[in-house]
Formats: C-alpha cells, structure tokens, sequence
C-alpha cells in the first residue's frame, strides 16, 4: 500500500500540472488553444440544429468508425431536428444484439429509437485490439471532459499537422499541435474538403466539418444546456426582484430603531 | 402592532397543543422574541445560511439517492441517466454538486467571522467546538459524496486519501483494507461510502441541534465582543434578523443560481466526466477546491507520516482554540495586533489553496512550507503570546451605549 | 408582548400600510418561490425520457394462429396477445371446466382464484377489476402498437 501511494504520489509530482478551474491543463510546449465563436456559448446561448444535424452526419459518417456515443439513444435525436419518423428510420440502419430469445440464443435486430446508439465495437478489449492497442474514447462526454471543452475538439481535429523538424515522433502516432505531448494515436480523422457531403448542401470544408462535429459533440455532452440557460434566467429575474423587495422590506423594518434611523448598518467593521 | 409571531395564547388549538407539547411556546421564545444583539453586522448571517444550505443538500441528496446507482459497473451511467433522462435531474445534480461548494464556502466565512470576533471565547467554547465536530462531519461528508460518481477524480483521489492511513505504524495496511473492503479502491468501497454519505448529514443535523441549543444558552456574540447587559442592548429576532436573514438569503440564493445555471463545472475537475480507470493515473490528482489549504499542508512534508500528521492536527488544533487565545477581549475591533494576525491568517490560508491546486515542485514547494509553518505558528505561538502581550483598545460600555450614543462608536475604524 | 417595548416602533398610518404591502408583496413572491423551487423535485419522481421510451411497443401479429396466445412484455408486464375464435368473441356463460384457462375460456389467476374470460372480464371473484386492456393501435393489418 506505501509503494502505492509513493507511486502515486511521484506520478502527481513528475508530471504535468493542472489547476482547478484554470485553464492551464495544456503542458508548456503546446499551442496556445484558440478561441471560436459558438452558438451554445455565453448566457444566452443555444444550439444551432442546422450545425448538430450536420455534425451528426460527420459524427456517423467518419467518427463512428472508432468511437462510441454510449450515452446517447437514437430518441435523443428529435432534440436536434429530426422527426420521430428519422429517427426511426436512422435507428433502423443499425443492427442491435437482443436476446436471450426462447432457444437461448441472442441474436440481431435492427435498432429501435428507445435503443443506445451502437459502437463500433463489442467491449473496450476489442476495440484496442482493432486500434493497435490504442483505444478510441466514447464521444459523450468528450466536451466536459478536457479542459477547453469545444475549442480543445475543434483544436485536435484541426491541429493535425506535418511533424517540426528535429521532432522524435513514435511510431504509429502523428503530430498535432494541440494534443498534450504532440503525439496522438489517432490518423487525422477529417482528411480533404468534401469529405462529407452535407444533406444541407453547406460546403463542407475541414474548419466547417471540425466546427459541426464540436457543436454536435457538445450537444451530446449536455443536451439540456438550452433548459438550464432557460430556466436559470427566469430564476435569477426573479431573485433580483426578491432582492429589491426583500431590501426595501428590511429598511423598513429597522428604520424605526433608535440609533439605527437612516443609517444602515454596514457589512464588516 | 405585536411584533411576536403566533399569538400566544389566542388560538385554543394552539393552547391544546402547547399544554402537551410545549411547541409553539419554544418556538416564540426561540425565534419570535429571542433578544439578539442590536449591532449584528451581515457576518451573522452566515449560520443561518449555513442552516438552509444542509437542508438544501439533503432534500436534493435524497431525490438524487432515488435514481443513483451505488454499483462500480453502473454508477457512472446512473449519473448520467440522472443528467439526460430524468425530468430536472440536471438541476438536482448541479444544485447538489455545487451546493457542497456553497456549503463549504459559508461555513468558512462562518468560522472567520468567529475567529475575528473572538466567538470561540468563554462562555461560548462549547459551541465553537461543537461547530469544529460540523467541520469534521461535512469534510467526511463531503469527501465520500465526490466518490459516488466514479469518474477518474472520484477513485483516484479516493485511493490517495485512503491510502494516508498506511502512514500509521504497524496496523496501519490492515486499517486501510478495512477502510477499503479489499485490496484497492473498488466496489466495497463504493457501496459503504454511498451508505455513509446518506448518514453523516443527518448526524450533522443532530450536532447542529446542540449547536443551537448552545448558542441559545447564552445569545449570540456580537461585533464589539462585549456582553449585552440589558434590554437597551438587544431586539427581537422577528421581524429584525428574520427580515434580514431572508435578504441575505435572497443574495446568496442569486449567487448560487448564477453558478448552477450558468457555470455549473466551473468548480469542477473535468477529468471527473471520465469513468474511472484503475489501470490509468490521471496527470494531476487534485480534491475539490475546498479541501486545497489541507491538501497543500499535507503535501508540504518529504515525510508521509508527518505530513499526515499536520493534515490532521491542522483541523484538531481548532478544538482548543479558545485555550490557546489567552486575550481578554474579544472582538478583534479592540485588538490591534490580533487584527493584522488574522488577516496574515486569511492570505495564508488563501496562498495554501493556490498550493494545493498545483504539483509539489518549485514555488509552490517553498510557498507550501511557509504556508504550514504560518498556520501553526499562528494558532501555537502568536494566539498565547499576542493575547498576553497587546494593549487593547478600551471598550465600550455597552452595546446600546456603542449604537445609540455618539456618531461613530469607539473603536470603529 | 412585553418585548415589543425593547424596540419603540412607532408607526403612522402611512408607514403601516407600506409595510403591509411590503409584507404582501414579499409573501406573495415567496409563495410562488416555494412551489416552483418544488415542482422541478416532484416533476423528477416521474417517470424519466428512458422509462417513457420503453412505454409503447410495437407487435407483429402475423404469426398469431386463429385460436393462438402470445405473451409479450409491455411496460413491465405480460400482455396477453390473443386470437380469439368466433366462438370466444361471443362471451361463454361458463361452460367449460377444470380448464388451465378457467372456466370461462380466458385467464386463471392462481393468487387467489379470479377468472377472465376471453375477453378479460372479471367473471369469478375476488379480483376487483377486469385484466387491464392497453390503448392499442393497428399500424397496419399485420403489425399493433401497445401503449
């Protein structure tokens, strides 16, 4: 249990440093994370259905390949745009195993919209051992999971660039400017323009195809952000009139008190 | 125009349920008529605060128990499931989330407020300790509660606390497998650290209740530190420090509301949204920022044991708190020197937490040490000396004197 | 009380009715505070979106023989997918015994003995009500959705 803790504890002081709630997560040497404009952004943000069903279509076209969505259900959709009719009809597109049927067999069916959306692998052991040991992340929840959210996604799918001279780069892994340490497993997921041809028609350029996929992927990640902005504006209206009222109400009720008349006793010394 | 609450003995259903159970008389005495010092400044709202925000975390910890799952396999998704699927599960679980950071904030302040005022002071040890025991409860609390998600930060940071107790000579290993149930952080520990989570808070209820009763004993202290010698000094609590507790609520609540609905993972570890993963350390293993000064002091020492050692007496130095301040005033008003030790305290503590947040290596090393050797100096050294050896400033001679009489009262600066 | 000397309020008219007001208007505010701070609390004991997905199913009857039953799962429960003969859709008077179905042709309950004919009706105690039926709808001539 010490060597544990030791282990532990040397792997805390020898690596990297983050900070809670600052968004120092990169280490030294990477590129400074830039910025984008989202729709989803500031206090009254929302999601741009036309950007999440477009990245939807780069999500299911190039990214399913490899990574998983496991806490999305194929209902979850209508949120975006698609009809119940779509929805049914996309879920049917995929087959799910069910089962134990009545001989004890588990077998195939096509999705249904109450399912999860399906991996490209059985479990984790299969997926590294198709990835070269490697395995890709579910998407769910990629947004809150590093530090930069949506700009961090956009970075790492646009960031993929030609090694810099003199840089050791190990085998079976390519540069990206933005990825901690420069070397990411992945290939370059988005490779040309056109690669995905939008069902909107919207050209679909790498920057656009980058920007598309983080707007949907952060959908994914909390779809019910338009309800919180929602419904914390209707609160917090309502505390700033509680607040007005309830001040009013407490000068009231001292002004009467001898040595207190018209001066209000402050906060602190 | 009667400023008590519920007439006294008007109602005869009030008098039938008084003469068996003396309720509503209690709370008459209690909360209606309870003579409160006049001069109280906003610092004392934050029990009260402190009050409402426990029964907060409860009502929205007992809805969320409803659909979370206590298994190592589920309860991630269950968390999940809480956030996508269940109608305002969103909302319970930000509230409940950042309602511990709430909690712990006003407790803090609550403490300070204390510390300056000299509230730990004769006859109200007790009661300060009794809050000390609260402390205790809610870190306990608090600590297990982050565990239940199962994301990297919950089994990591669980592995490295629990694994503390290693530091122990000779029965330490055999303690930590009792604590663990098995031979690392997993599924037993999961299960009894969502049991004990449920519990704890309701024994904090329980030692909130004596705080209570303690502080009723002899009143509440007030900014000057002096005893209120007559009805001149104090007002009743209703309508004065209801109205006022509810205004302070209402600003607070606006604080909380900006946090949860629009900077809800703001106080938070985003490695925490990945599932936990025995087979890969994260780079930085960091608590929530509540328990940072602590983490700071533990890391500060090479030694393991040492360092567990000032992790804990950090905390139980508070209990003997008020036999270590050897001043005969209370209110730091009246005590200049005091005055600049408690703010040296205050960056400390602060510089402590920004320590905390970073690895042990350089600055913060440095930072770290002087940090911890501050806090202890400050509590062991200064406390006894300082009270000795100042010349406080004089008094005034009561509180209705202090209010009432000249323009600015003696000692306000 | 006597307390209220502690504190010499005095109040004109004017004052009063503002602080009534006050006091009004504040109530009020707090009313409507309450309940909307309970509602999101109550509104969460209902069934959440996944529990609700799972409410409608949707059964192939094809393969159902004239005179056949089939048992699927809807919302946690059996239902009892028959094809009823000419025979069973006109209501039996008890005819039948010692039959698994009962004697009425539909369902036995072995809890404490209630018979259902063919159409679910409650026809032997002590059962209180008739088997529930689902609101169904034909989505096509081969295909119901339950729920």
């Amino acid at each position: 249990m010490a060597k544990r803790f030791v282990a532990a504890a040397a792997m805390v002081i020898g690596l990297a440093c983050g900070a809670v709630g600052t968004a120092w997560g990169q280490a030294e040497e990477s590129t400074p994370l830039a910025h984008q404009q989202w729709s989803f952004q500031g206090v009254f943000g929302t999601y741009d259905r036309a950007a999440l069903q477009r990245g939807f279509q780069v999500y299911k076209e190039v990214c399913s390949a490899c990574h998983q969505l496991k806490h999305l259900s194929f209902r979850d959709l209508t949120q975006i745009g698609y009809t119940e009719d779509q929805v049914k009809g996309i879920a049917a597109q995929y087959q799910v195993t069910d089962g134990p049927n009545d001989q004890g067999q588990m077998y195939q069916r096509p999705a249904r919209p109450s399912d999860p959306i399906p991996g490209p692998f059985a479990n984790d052991e299969a997926a590294r051992a198709a990835m070269d040991g490697a395995l890709p992340p579910d998407l769910s929840l990629i947004v809150h999971a590093r530090e930069g959210g949506p700009d961090y996604v956009y970075g790492i799918l646009t960031g993929f660039k030609p090694a810099p001279k003199g840089f050791k780069l190990a085998p079976g892994t390519y540069y990206n400017q933005i990825f901690p340490g420069h070397q990411i497993k992945m290939p370059p997921p988005l490779t040309a323009d056109g690669q995905v041809k939008y069902a909107d028609g919207t050209p679909s350029t790498i920057p656009q195809m980058a920007h598309d996929v983080a707007t949907f992927l952060a959908w994914a990640s909390e779809p019910t952000l338009e309800e919180r902005h929602r419904t914390g504006f209707r609160v917090i209206l309502f505390l700033v009139i509680a607040i007005g009222l309830l001040y009013a109400a407490k000068r009231k009720v001292w002004s009467g008190l001898h040595g207190h008349g018209g001066e209000e006793a402050q906060p602190g010394e | 125009m009667a400023a008590s609450g519920p007439g006294a003995s008007n109602s005869r259903i009030v008098r039938w349920i008084d003469y068996r159970l003396p309720f509503v008389k209690i709370v008459n005495h209690e909360l209606y008529e309870y003579p409160t010092p006049r001069n109280l400044n906003y610092w004392w709202n934050f029990g009260s605060l402190a009050g409402i925000m426990l029964v907060i975390m409860i009502v929205t910890g007992v809805v969320l128990a409803m659909n979370y799952t206590p298994n190592s396999d589920m309860a991630f998704d269950s968390v999940q499931r809480i956030m996508r699927d269940v109608n305002y599960g969103w909302l319970l679980r930000y509230l409940h989330m950042n309602g511990a950071s709430m909690f712990f904030m006003i407790v803090y302040i609550h403490i300070f407020r204390g510390l300056y005022y000299g509230s730990y002071k004769y006859p109200r040890e007790l009661l300060w300790m009794l809050g000390v025991i609260i402390l205790l409860l809610m870190m306990a609390t608090a600590f297990m509660g982050y565990v239940l998600p199962w994301g990297q930060m919950s089994y990591w940071g669980a592995t490295v606390i629990t694994n503390l107790f290693s530091a122990i000579p000779v029965v330490g290993n055999k303690i930590v497998t009792l604590l663990w149930g098995g031979y690392t952080v997993g599924n037993p520990t999961l299960n009894r650290f969502f049991s004990l989570h449920y519990l704890l808070p309701f024994v904090i209820v329980a030692v909130v209740g004596l705080h209570l009763v303690a502080l009723h004993t002899h009143g509440s202290n007030n900014p000057l530190g002096i005893d209120h010698k007559g009805p001149g000094d104090t007002i009743p609590f209703h309508p004065y420090y209801t109205v006022k507790d509810m205004f302070g609520l209402a600003v607070f609540l606006l604080i909380y509301a900006a946090i949860v609905f629009y900077a809800p993972n703001f106080l938070g570890d985003p490695q925490n949204y990945i599932p936990a993963n025995p087979l890969q350390t994260p780079p930085d293993i960091v608590p929530e920022w509540y328990f940072l000064p602590f983490y700071a002091i533990l890391r500060s020492m090479p030694s393991k044991l040492f360092g567990v050692l000032l992790l804990f007496s950090s905390i139980l130095i508070l209990f003997v708190l008020p036999w270590l301040d050897t001043s005969p005033v209370r209110s730091a008003r009246f005590r200049p020197i005091y005055r600049w030790m408690f703010w040296l305290l205050v960056i400390t503590v602060f510089a402590l937490g920004w320590v905390g947040a970073h690895p042990p290596e350089g600055i913060f090393v440095t930072v770290g040490r002087i940090g911890t050797f501050y806090y202890f100096l400050h509590f062991l050294v200064l406390m006894p000396l300082v009270g000795k050896l100042e010349r406080p400033k004089p008094l005034p001679l009561s509180i209705g004197a202090a209010v009432l009489g000249a323009a600015a009262p003696a000692g306000r600066h | 009380m006597a307390q209220a000397a502690q504190s010499q309020i005095t109040l004109d008219h004017d004052d009063e009715t503002r602080r009534d007001f006050l006091t009004l208007t504040a109530t009020a505010l707090g009313a409507v505070g309450i309940v909307s701070t309970i509602w999101p609390f109550i509104s969460s004991l209902n069934p959440a979106q996944d529990t609700l997905a799972l409410s409608t199913t949707a059964f192939d009857i094809k393969p159902i023989q004239v005179g056949q039953r089939l048992t699927t799962v809807w919302r946690g429960k059996p239902a009892f997918v028959a094809r009823r003969r000419a025979r069973e859709i006109r209501i039996p008077l008890g005819r039948n015994r010692g039959d698994p179905r009962g004697d009425y042709g539909g369902w036995f309950c072995p809890c404490r003995g209630s018979m259902y004919d063919t159409s679910g009706r409650c026809r032997a105690r002590p059962a209180p009500l008739n088997l529930e039926v689902p609101p169904y709808k034909f989505t096509s001539n081969t295909a119901i959705k339950i729920g």
